[in-house]
């Protein structure tokens, strides 16, 4: 959350009040009429589908520097893994760098990756909706909890080369293999070898943590850049821990709208949330995000791979197992003093205009019939709810003030640390 | 009392022949039209030209208005679709900052009455060139969307349904305004005071 960034972006008091409250240029009642019974006029000679689609399309072009900051589909959509990270992944394996075993356990990954796109061009994926996407999240959530020991990899994928041969058998044999058991048998070849890259890494001392926040780092058009929050900063860098999907979510005390700064939010469906929303109950909705979490055990990875079928489950298993530690442990660590002293001493430009934005239609209705605006001091309390509000203008003292009163009364913003905050609108009628 | 109609329910009347229906809608939204095309066009006259176009334009349309979004929302796109046409076909660049421009008028004019001070007047008629001017300075893209959202007063969503792009990218897009008006302000000797707002 960048909100010192955005304090600094204020402008000049009398900038913003003029800003907020731009009247229009003035016209009489009569002038208004006019130009309505002229528009109305035109329109009845108009004929309807007379006008072009181009008038139709959003309107402008994207900003410079726009793609890199800001996604251009919305937020909501899941972003697309990169299909072809498996064969990169064992590519890099069969590298000079890598030591002869690995390159002979790899290189049967390989091939039976490549065969596989060859004789089965990429097609479109037919899973469930909220089912993990792509190989490279299973993948990173095994990279955590490999073995240190090499023998295990090893044997599993020995029977994996032994899976990956399916490929060319079945192409000797023609079609008595389906190509249902062509693309499971190079799929846990690929699995196999991805394990064993990892594994192989894991044995020269790396620690192949796997976060959701890298998992984030590495989506290709995050919304905006990427921060570490000031809670998520504050665990000790040297554990390795496994982030919660909470550590994506806006928190209580950020805005719920968008802003510039803010990490990225997975949507329900996207390969980072699923696994806290395969649990049932979440012990805390912030537990996880500051206390570093305990390494869990080893998983039986044997079985993993034993069972291809089931391999992506176990790979999300353990990512949901890691979770309900963490929120569990998490949840008896929460910092209190450090979220206290992360709330910002008055909330943002953007989310009190967010805020109120978000009720000025109701408030703007009830001036229905005035001619000119009101002018409405909302003041927030550091709870983020409106304390009061002030309205002064013709719609001072008439039913219409406490129409507006209760409008703007519903509008909240994130928490803050002083005690209250205040800031005037211009309420025009609709 | 009888209840006002919606603007949905208004289309829908329109949409079935009823040319008044749409006149309602004209009445109702032209002010708020207007406001947007001054401050995109920094021309009252073609404002009033782009304002009419944007509801016959609108009305040429209504068999294509699908109902996903806000009737308010699909005229506002038309008439930012139509500022930005009117801008691109001009041959010469105005100079906004004069006391031609409209904006400045509309802001000395709402001020006059309770402004006596003929100093306090020179201060505003200052501050709101020189923010026109910082706006002016702004691309196509930051300028209409600062517009929209901070003069207009649209909800970000409103804004990213006219726009046709994320709530992300709208609130992305008045962060860089602010921040390159903060500097432009800056320049021009206008310098943020937070505290004082308190």
């Amino acid at each position: 959350m960048n909100t010192p960034e955005r304090e600094a972006d204020r402008l000049p008091e009398q900038t913003e009040a003029l800003l907020d409250g731009w009247p229009a240029p003035s016209r009489s009642a009569l002038e208004w009429e006019d130009l309505a019974n002229a528009t109305v006029a035109r329109i009845r000679e108009t004929e309807v589908g007379s006008t072009g689609d181009d008038l139709l399309a959003p309107p402008l072009p994207k900003e410079e520097s726009e793609g890199e900051l800001s996604s251009g589909k919305p937020a909501s959509t899941p972003e697309p893994m990169d299909e072809p990270g498996l064969l990169a992944i064992a590519k890099a394996a069969v590298s000079p760098d890598a030591g002869e075993d690995a390159k002979d356990i790899v290189r049967a990954g390989l091939r039976a990756a490549e065969y596989s796109r060859q004789s089965h061009p990429p097609a479109p994926p037919t899973r469930a909706a909220g089912q993990r996407r792509g190989t490279p999240s299973s993948a990173a959530g095994l990279q955590g909890h490999m073995p240190k020991s090499s023998a295990r990899p090893v044997e599993a994928v020995h029977a994996a080369q032994a899976r990956s041969e399916l490929p060319a058998s079945a192409k000797r044999e023609g079609d008595k293999m389906g190509p249902g058991v062509i693309v499971a048998g190079s799929m846990l070849a690929l699995a196999a070898a991805v394990a064993l890259y990892v594994g192989i890494h894991t044995s020269r001392g790396e620690t192949p943590v796997a976060t959701s926040h890298e998992s984030a780092q590495a989506s290709p058009a995050p919304v905006s850049p990427v921060e570490e929050s000031p809670l998520a900063s504050a665990a000790p860098a040297d554990k390795p821990r496994m982030l919660a999907l909470d550590d994506l979510k806006p928190t209580e005390s950020e805005p719920a709208q968008k802003e510039p700064g803010k990490v990225v939010v997975p949507s329900a469906t996207s390969p980072m949330s699923l696994a806290l929303n395969n649990q049932e109950e979440k012990p805390s909705a912030t537990s996880a995000r500051s206390a570093p979490a305990k390494k869990a055990a080893p998983p039986d990875l044997g079985n993993a791979q034993a069972a291809p079928a089931q391999g992506q489950k176990a790979a999300n298993g353990l990512v949901l197992k890691e979770t309900e530690e963490a929120t569990t442990e998490g949840a008896a660590e929460q910092p209190a003093a450090a979220e206290k002293q992360a709330l910002p001493s008055r909330p943002s430009v953007g989310a009190i205009q967010g805020a109120v934005g978000s009720v000025m239609a109701g408030a703007r209705s009830c001036l229905a019939g005035q001619e000119t605006g009101s002018k409405a001091t909302v003041t927030f309390g550091a709870d983020g709810h409106v304390k009061s509000v002030g309205v002064a203008g013709p719609a001072a003292g008439t039913p219409a003030e406490s129409c507006v009163r209760s409008a703007l009364m519903g509008a909240r913003v994130p928490p803050f640390s002083e005690p209250e905050y205040s800031a005037s609108f211009t309420v025009r009628p609709p | 009392m009888v209840a006002k109609e919606t603007d949905r329910e208004l289309v829908d009347a329109a949409r079935g022949g009823n040319a008044e229906a749409f006149g309602k809608l004209v009445r109702r939204h032209q002010k708020r039209v207007f406001r947007l095309a001054v401050h995109l066009l920094r021309n009252g006259a073609e404002a009033e030209d782009v304002t009419q176009e944007t509801f016959v334009r609108a009305y040429g349309a209504i068999d294509r208005f699908d109902g996903r979004s806000e009737p308010f929302t699909w005229l506002y796109r038309i008439a930012v679709n139509l500022s930005l046409n009117a801008i691109r076909a001009r041959r010469t660049a105005r100079n906004a900052g004069t006391t031609d421009d409209p904006r400045i008028e509309a802001v000395l004019v709402e001020r006059r009455p309770g402004m006596a001070d003929p100093a306090r007047q020179t201060t505003d008629r200052e501050l709101a060139t020189a923010l026109c001017d910082g706006i002016d300075s702004l691309s196509e893209t930051l300028r209409t969307t600062l517009v929209l959202v901070t003069i207009d007063g649209m909800s970000h969503a409103e804004a990213a349904e006219v726009l046709g792009c994320p709530e992300g990218t709208v609130a992305w897009r008045i962060h860089e305004a602010r921040k390159k008006l903060r500097e432009f302000l800056s320049s021009r000797g206008h310098s943020p005071d937070p505290d004082s707002e308190r």
